[in-house]
């Protein structure tokens, strides 16, 4: 957003400012070859989309760690206003699915099959329909089955799946978080490893954590709502972008890793948590436990 | 500025819907500076205004009013 000129109350300034509407920071040079727009963190946590990777943005003379940001391209899923539409004219402008199917313009309905003009029933045909007929049915039976029981041998042996918590209240403990997970996502959710850290940019808590099974039930972006705190818990496994924690394609050599702070560094604070001695095996990494770790405070 | 007017250029009505705030909403003010951008996938489109005047003081604050979730942010950053 460029801003020129204007009146700052006792004259007329000449000035020019620019601001960036991803870093949300005023800036003093422009890149017309830059990346394209994306959402900020301050925008998707709020309407919901994916965080899709971290960006490097800002002078090339800048050292990574203040200049890595988060942002995603959309995926947003909160369409509607919190209070509703005002109007049902205001919701159709912006509720733009496409219309229902109108009903098929042709109404005559087909053709009864005509009868057949030989009254007489071949019994070989019906005993091969019903025989036909009780194999399929078999047939449809063992597929069932074996759908069944192989979801339920891979749900057994599914490998577990790391999940990002944050906004944490900053009194809660593991029995809290489990409770809460038991109560507003599944059940069965039990938690399989847990650590929580003290966040790094305000007073809740991170956790990351995988668990033993219904991990479909926290597939991000998910938002619960507790009563301890006004932000949504907000859970995501997007933080393996940096560290793919859930899909590597090939051999991942990770030193640390660290619930990043939106808008702070990524790798810096990678770099510096010890979780390596808190967290010791997260499925589809390899520690590298070579380097030494120099933990250092938040803020 | 809760009051939100959607002008329909299709059927030339004006419409108006309610927005809300995630930390307040921006007070009544003129001559602001806003731009629009919508998200890559057009799920959203997000209207940045920045300072403007309401008479009593020049305004330096920023928000954006998210859309089709009619939602005020508060954009809090280093000036």
């Amino acid at each position: 957003m460029f801003s020129t000129g204007g009146d700052n109350g006792g004259y007329e300034t000449p000035l020019f400012y620019i601001f960036d509407l991803v870093t949300l920071s005023w800036t003093n040079s422009y890149d017309p070859g830059g990346e394209p727009y994306t959402l900020p963190a301050e925008i998707y946590s709020i309407i919901g989309g994916r965080f899709e990777g971290s960006n490097f943005r800002g002078p090339a003379s800048s050292t990574a760690d203040c200049c890595m940001i988060y942002s995603s391209s959309g995926n947003a899923t909160n369409k509607e206003p919190g209070g509703g539409w005002s109007s049902p004219k205001v919701r159709d402008i912006f509720n733009l699915t496409p219309a229902p199917p109108t009903s098929s313009p042709n109404g005559s309905t087909p053709a009864p099959p005509t009868s057949s003009p030989n009254g007489s029933t071949p019994v070989g045909k019906i005993i091969g329909a019903i025989v036909g007929g009780m194999l399929v049915i078999l047939t449809l039976c063992l597929l069932y089955w074996y759908r069944q029981h192989s979801k339920a041998h891979r749900g057994l042996h599914a490998l577990p799946k790391c999940f990002r918590i944050r906004n944490i209240p900053q009194n809660w403990v593991e029995d809290d978080l489990q409770d809460t997970l038991n109560l507003l996502a599944c059940d069965q959710c039990l938690i399989h490893q847990l650590s929580l850290y003290q966040s790094c940019y305000d007073s809740t808590k991170t956790a990351l954590l995988n668990l033993n099974a219904c991990s479909e039930h926290l597939e991000p972006p998910r938002y619960l709502p507790i009563l301890d705190s006004v932000d949504n818990l907000e859970i995501d496994s997007d933080f393996y972008s940096l560290t793919p924690l859930n899909d590597p394609k090939s051999e991942v050599v990770v030193e640390y890793v660290f619930p990043a702070p939106v808008k702070v560094t990524a790798y810096a604070d990678i770099r510096v948590a010890a979780v390596l001695l808190r967290w010791p095996a997260l499925p589809g990494m390899r520690l590298n436990r070579g380097r030494t770790v120099t933990p250092t405070k938040c803020g | 500025m809760t009051q939100i007017y959607v002008y329909d250029i299709a059927t030339r009505s004006l419409n108006s819907q309610v927005a809300q705030g995630m930390n307040g909403t921006p007070g009544l003010r003129y001559e602001g500076c806003s731009v629009m951008k919508m998200a890559p996938d057009n799920t959203s489109y997000n209207i940045y205004m920045q300072g403007g005047t309401n008479d009593n003081e020049i305004l330096n604050d920023i928000w954006v009013l998210t859309i089709p979730s009619f939602t005020w942010i508060n954009i809090t950053t280093g000036i």
